[in-house]
């Protein structure tokens, strides 16, 4: 496959209030589960035992942080460019994301800013799937490319 | 392992048992700095990728990443979970499981089960295929908290990701609720 060109998004595009491209994934097979706790080296049964995670009071099993946090990786890196790094990415988990869930990651810029020549972004954060928005909501600070 | 009482979860995770006020008194411990027993490696970096469906060639590709201000292939901040060992069996522990070296196990608190509420991840250099990586822990703090699934305690432990060269690259603060299990309203099943 031939690789695709570098492309970073440059900090004079970045606009308040812009909505980034959101990024999807699912609906999660509880094959996809087995597979993050394998891939995670986490194998807390929460994350792969329905009968666990239920005796738990859980609904069904879910996913762990880690995901969630890839997920906002991979929202912000494919829209910042590979010459951007997320700084910090943080985030509050509501609503337990559960097996047959689809899941979008979206952001919306809220601020930018130039410290010690760093190029930053932040934006709003959060998780919607397909019967509840914002099950996950968070913050992130990106630095552009130079 | 002491006379100190420990429970052992179904997932076999062992949890040092006390009360609140024992916990209380372990915030701001910090742990040794203990290197990974796994460094970070292109099957890792693929692997976690994968689990997400995350296409950014970084990931994939050295030669995209020579392209770069990176100059080769990154790791997703993620892979740092997968520098711990796995823990689930090792011949060691034919006789006794031993405590899982994680404060969020280790401080003596009532509560025998855990659910992650809160993260932060902040990378101030990423890490690449090859690097070995150093960790230290240190209790942030512990809140008394109930939620659905129980009464217990919210935990937070801030970890710190170093690699050989010792440049912080990475840290990690998680807030992890602690509760006994059986003692919460639980949610309706899902269908």
């Amino acid at each position: 496959m031939p690789l695709p060109p570098v492309i970073d998004t440059r900090y004079d595009e970045v606009e308040i209030g812009q909505e980034i491209p959101a990024i999807g994934i699912g609906p999660l097979s509880h094959t996809q589960f087995v597979f993050i706790a394998s891939s995670h080296h986490d194998w807390y049964p929460a994350h792969h035992d329905v009968e666990y995670a239920r005796e738990q009071g859980l609904p069904d099993i879910f996913m762990n942080a880690t995901w969630q946090h890839g997920m906002f990786q991979r929202l912000l890196c494919a829209w910042a460019g590979p010459n951007a790094i997320p700084r910090r990415i943080a985030y509050r988990m509501g609503r337990p994301i559960v097996r047959f869930d689809t899941v979008h990651a979206r952001g919306v810029v809220t601020g930018k800013r130039i410290e010690n020549d760093l190029k930053m972004v932040d934006l709003d954060i959060w998780l919607d799937k397909q019967d509840a928005d914002k099950v996950t909501v968070g913050t992130a600070v990106v630095v552009l490319a130079a | 392992m002491s006379s100190e009482v420990h429970e052992t979860d179904p997932a076999g995770y062992v949890y040092r048992i006390g009360t609140e006020e024992e916990g209380m008194q372990w915030i701001g411990r910090e742990s040794a700095s203990i290197e990974q027993p796994y460094p970070i490696d292109v099957e890792h970096i693929e692997h976690f990728a994968e689990g997400i469906q995350d296409p950014n060639p970084l990931y994939w590709s050295e030669e995209f990443g020579r392209q770069t201000r990176w100059g080769g292939r990154i790791a997703p901040w993620g892979v740092i979970v997968l520098t711990a060992e796995h823990k689930v069996w090792r011949p060691q522990w034919m006789d006794q499981r031993p405590e899982t070296g994680t404060f969020f196990m280790t401080v003596p608190l009532p509560g025998n089960r855990l659910l992650a509420t809160n993260y932060e991840i902040e990378c101030f250099a990423p890490l690449r295929p090859g690097d070995r990586v150093l960790k230290t822990e240190r209790l942030e703090s512990i809140v008394p908290k109930t939620f659905r699934v129980g009464v217990g305690h919210q935990v937070t432990v801030k970890a710190f990701f170093r690699n050989q060269n010792g440049e912080l690259c990475i840290t990690d603060s998680r807030t992890v609720f602690r509760y006994r299990s059986g003692t919460g309203a639980g949610y309706e099943v899902a269908h």
